[in-house]
């Protein structure tokens, strides 16, 4: 109940502090100048608010995001133009200037209307050009998006030169519509900055939205645990397009024209700016270096005429020695609930709850009844050579299959053709009767094979509890939408993910580090957080890929009893590929051997143990005595 | 005969996007990092020119013209500030950041182009509107070529790029430091291994690539008889862009991709609908990017799993 009416009053603050906001300066007289100084910070935050999704979540470099902008604010000024100026003709401008209640409400029903418009243009766009675009990596993703802008600079100033007629590179809105500049106030862009910051707060601060920060760490790893990225990266992108199409609108009709030429490179780059400066991936270093920024450049303004020029380069100079000496950003990924943590003293509680451990259990284990995993011929050719050539396997439920050789026998790429990184070139795969091969890592995983890999991929920057929180979302009931919303359910299904993501720490001994960053923990405790987490993933079918690597005796031991132990707790097929011979002959009921990618041998341990085809792989032929 | 004469002026500026596109594509190549910065090297390679004709002599106005020698003489000059200027560009601004996130040096490297742009557009440096460029006094000022004139100046140009690009070229595949360029684009911890002085390739990578584009500063200058504090911006975009094209660490993708800009610019220019000639630019980056994400003659190393 306190969480519920904490949220109800958090939303009736945002939409009535920026008009308390905007009715104080009015009634305080102050100047319009400041005031516009000041919707110019609240654009601002929702701009980079949104890109901080993009690129400090989601991992994802956009430098042409201001393209969306100039995309909302064309279609809104085309509406507004064209649609509106003739819905408002029988109204009279003592109306729609007025003060009164009715004129402020319809002004702002009016604004909505064409906002909706706007971004509505920039979400059409974020798709045609996320979809293909976002499959592209790092620099080659912000080089894409470069070309994006220039493109839509270039085709908007056509648009607004031949089709409008305007003989420069701005459309002017028509004096019927002067009165929109009234509706584009503090209130309105703050409202618009502060449903921006709760909207990418409640999207991150999930156990849907964790998945994008996982998408940024380790994509691969992400797919490997369910995550479809392509459609992740396209909602952050999706999002952040919708809030710069937003300030867009706003822009527009604040100064009553749409100027492509304003939303050029260095546009989109002074949206990104705050991203860098206040920390990528910390929200609220990105709303208080949007806001200390833009608040920089716009006193900036005020130097006397002669010294305009010096402005730029201050800007210019700030950022790179900024850079250079603080490259983590202001806050780095430190947020204020941090803050609120530490004041409350509030105890990350581990303790034991006797129902978690059982939902767990229920949870993870799948019914599986019919499972078998098959590969017949199993075959892939890179160029003129075959990894892999004729692989043949069978596995079921509650069987450990040991899968060795000498390095570079193809283990790891039956692996990745079984859980979907290659596409296998001949052969089939099919779980329980139904084909797998090349339908993708995400697809397989949601189907129930998981991994893990060979040099550990773990979210590292991400904590313990996140890390295995993550790959539990696939199964999740409840969506972003109701991340965003913050419903009951959402609070019910968070509360119970987190349960059972400790639960299933617990049983690797790894509870009393759920709050430490994954990529600090030892070498052995990071492995076995790497079983966590595919066994999160509801697997009928686990492959671990050398989970003994790396551990000292003692924790070998360990680990067996661990593999035994969670394939009759939850009934799973196991497939491990190992190197330790201890390992694999102690914990294995069958093993492939793999040699040049062709199987030389199968069967009981004792009988690999004294076949002589696998001494001679592993050891060379034997010379005659 | 149009035809013919639109592919020279294609070549000619194909050739300068090579040449600014080569100092793109080596420093990627090493650092992985679009050294935004580079487009404006180009631009002070220009400008460098323009203040040592002044120095040399010149009157600043169109019918002074100056000396072949006095015009290699600029060249030097400007060469030999570019390579000190991204020499301090990389030891300064970049080498700190070399271990820093990859967006981090990304905005470092727009902020070093931002500064260079804006400080050069100050009255007091070189003003914000563009300056006349001094004409080359040349035996002869046209040239006719099957039948059609061509100025001399524009040959001149064009064989100087060739010169340069086949320089660079000697220069990367024949002498140790280019050997050692190479092995750092392959694997930056692996040359420092195998004993290569990363830092001190490092710069060499900025000087050479800062020297070329100070040549096609000047070239450019020479074929536009102007300079311009923003010259950069627009040139850089498409050299960076043909670099791409060409397959981004890739030296000989650099120069197709130069020669693919220059060419498809001009003859979309002179076409109907020369008005989306930057739009074609671009949609022609986007779709090989899709289609051959290391570009036409790059190629994307797998990440292994």
């Amino acid at each position: 109940m306190g969480r519920s009416l904490r949220n109800l009053i958090i939303l009736i603050g945002i939409f009535a502090a920026p008009i308390v906001a905007q009715t104080l300066a009015d009634r305080l007289g102050v100047s319009p100048y400041t005031q516009s100084m000041f919707v110019r910070v609240g654009l601002n935050i929702s701009l980079s608010v949104g890109l901080c999704l993009i690129i400090g979540f989601a991992g994802q470099f956009s430098i042409g995001h201001a393209s969306f902008m100039s995309l909302g604010a064309f279609a809104s000024g085309l509406f507004t133009m064209y649609v509106m100026t003739r819905m408002v003709t029988g109204i009279s401008p003592a109306v729609l200037e007025g003060t009164t209640l009715g004129s402020i409400a319809l002004r702002y029903g009016l604004l909505m209307l064409t906002m909706i418009v706007g971004m509505a243009a920039a979400a059409v766009a974020a798709v045609v050009v996320g979809l293909p675009a976002l499959r592209l990596r790092g620099d080659y993703l912000a080089i894409a998006t470069l070309g994006m802008g220039e493109i839509t600079y270039n085709l908007l100033t056509i648009a607004i030169k031949d089709a409008l007629g305007s003989n420069d590179t701005a459309f002017y809105l028509p004096a019927a519509a002067t009165f929109m500049k009234k509706s584009v106030n503090i209130s309105s862009a703050w409202m618009l900055a502060l449903l921006a910051i709760l909207i990418v707060r409640n999207l991150v601060n999930s156990t849907s939205g964790r998945a994008l920060p996982a998408i940024r760490e380790n994509e691969i790893a992400a797919s490997s645990v369910g995550i479809h990225n392509t459609r992740y990266k396209l909602i952050a992108f999706v999002v952040g397009s919708l809030l710069a199409g937003a300030a867009g609108v706003l822009e527009a009709h604040l100064n009553l024209q749409v100027n492509p030429a304003n939303y050029r490179f260095d546009r989109s780059i002074e949206m990104v700016v705050p991203v860098v400066l206040g920390g990528s991936g910390s929200l609220t270093g990105t709303v208080v270096a949007a806001g200390l920024f833009t608040y920089m450049l716009e006193r900036l303004r005020e130097l006397p005429a002669g010294y305009q020029a010096y402005r730029q380069i201050v800007y210019a100079g700030v950022l790179v020695l900024f850079m250079i000496v603080r490259p983590q950003g202001l806050l780095g990924r430190w947020e204020l609930s941090d803050l609120w943590n530490w004041l409350s003293r509030r105890k990350r509680s581990t303790a034991v709850n006797p129902q978690a451990a059982l939902a767990m259990a229920q949870t993870i284990t799948r019914p599986s009844a019919d499972l078998k995993l098959t590969c017949t011929n199993l075959t892939i050719r890179f160029g003129g050579l075959t990894a892999v050539n004729g692989f043949n396997l069978c596995i079921g439920p509650g069987e450990i299959v040991g899968l060795i050789g000498p390095n570079g026998a193809g283990k790891t790429t039956c692996f990745n053709m079984l859980t979907g990184v290659y596409c296998p070139t001949e052969g089939s795969i099919k779980l329980s009767g139904r084909s797998i091969a090349g339908i993708g890592p995400a697809r397989i995983n949601n189907l129930g094979i998981a991994r893990t890999f060979q040099n550990i991929r773990l979210f590292s920057d991400l904590t313990v509890l996140d890390n295995v929180r993550i790959a539990l979302h696939a199964h999740l009931k409840t969506g972003l939408p109701a991340a965003i919303l913050r419903t009951r359910a959402f609070y019910a299904e968070e509360e119970k993910t987190r349960a059972i993501s400790l639960e299933l720490l617990r049983l690797f001994d790894l509870h009393e580090k759920a709050y430490e960053i994954a990529s600090s923990l030892p070498y052995g405790d990071q492995r076995r957080l790497e079983i966590a987490r595919a066994l999160a993933t509801r697997p009928r079918v686990l492959c671990l890929d050398e989970p003994a690597a790396g551990m000292n005796p003692a924790e070998k031991h360990e680990l067996m009893n661990l593999i035994r132990r969670i394939r009759d707790q939850f009934h799973l097929a196991v497939l491990l590929i190992e190197h330790d011979m201890k390992v694999v002959m102690g914990v294995c009921e069958r093993i492939i051997v793999l040699d040049h990618g062709e199987t030389i041998a199968q069967g009981k341990p004792e009988e690999i143990r004294n076949n002589p085809k696998v001494i001679e792989a592993y050891l060379g032929e034997q010379v005659a005595a | 005969m149009k035809l013919f004469e639109n592919i020279i002026t294609g070549l000619t500026l194909g050739g300068v996007y090579a040449l600014i596109a080569l100092g793109y594509s080596l420093v990627y190549g090493v650092l992985r990092l679009i050294n935004f910065a580079h487009g404006d090297v180009y631009m002070v390679g220009a400008v460098v020119a323009f203040w040592a004709a002044r120095w040399f002599g010149w009157s600043q106005t169109a019918d002074d013209k100056v000396g072949p020698l006095v015009m290699l003489a600029m060249l030097g000059v400007a060469i030999a500030v570019c390579v000190c200027l991204g020499y301090f560009i990389e030891r300064f601004a970049y080498r700190p950041l070399r271990k820093a996130p990859r967006l981090n040096s990304l905005i470092t490297a727009i902020g070093i182009s931002f500064l260079l742009e804006y400080t050069f557009q100050l009255q007091a440096v070189f003003g914000a509107s563009p300056r006349g460029f001094p004409e080359i006094r040349l035996p002869v000022s046209k040239v006719t070529l099957l039948g059609m004139e061509f100025r001399f100046e524009q040959l001149l140009i064009l064989g100087g790029t060739i010169f340069f690009l086949a320089l660079g070229r000697y220069i990367l595949m024949h002498t140790r430091t280019g050997l050692a360029i190479r092995a750092c684009s392959f694997h930056f911890d692996n040359a420092r291994l195998m004993g290569v002085n990363v830092n001190r390739i490092t710069s060499s990578t900025f000087i050479i690539g800062s020297a070329l584009a100070a040549v096609a500063g000047v070239f450019v200058g020479m074929y536009n008889h102007q300079v311009d504090p923003l010259m950069g911006v627009n040139a850089g975009l498409k050299a960076f862009t043909a670099a791409v094209v060409g397959g981004i660490g890739n030296l000989s993708g650099a120069v197709l991709g130069g020669l693919i800009m220059g060419l498809s610019e001009t003859f979309i220019g002179a076409s109907p609908y020369s008005q989306y000639r930057d739009a074609f630019s671009f949609v022609l980056l986007i779709v090989i990017l899709l289609v051959r994400p290391g570009g036409l003659l790059g190629s994307v190393a797998a990440e292994k799993v």
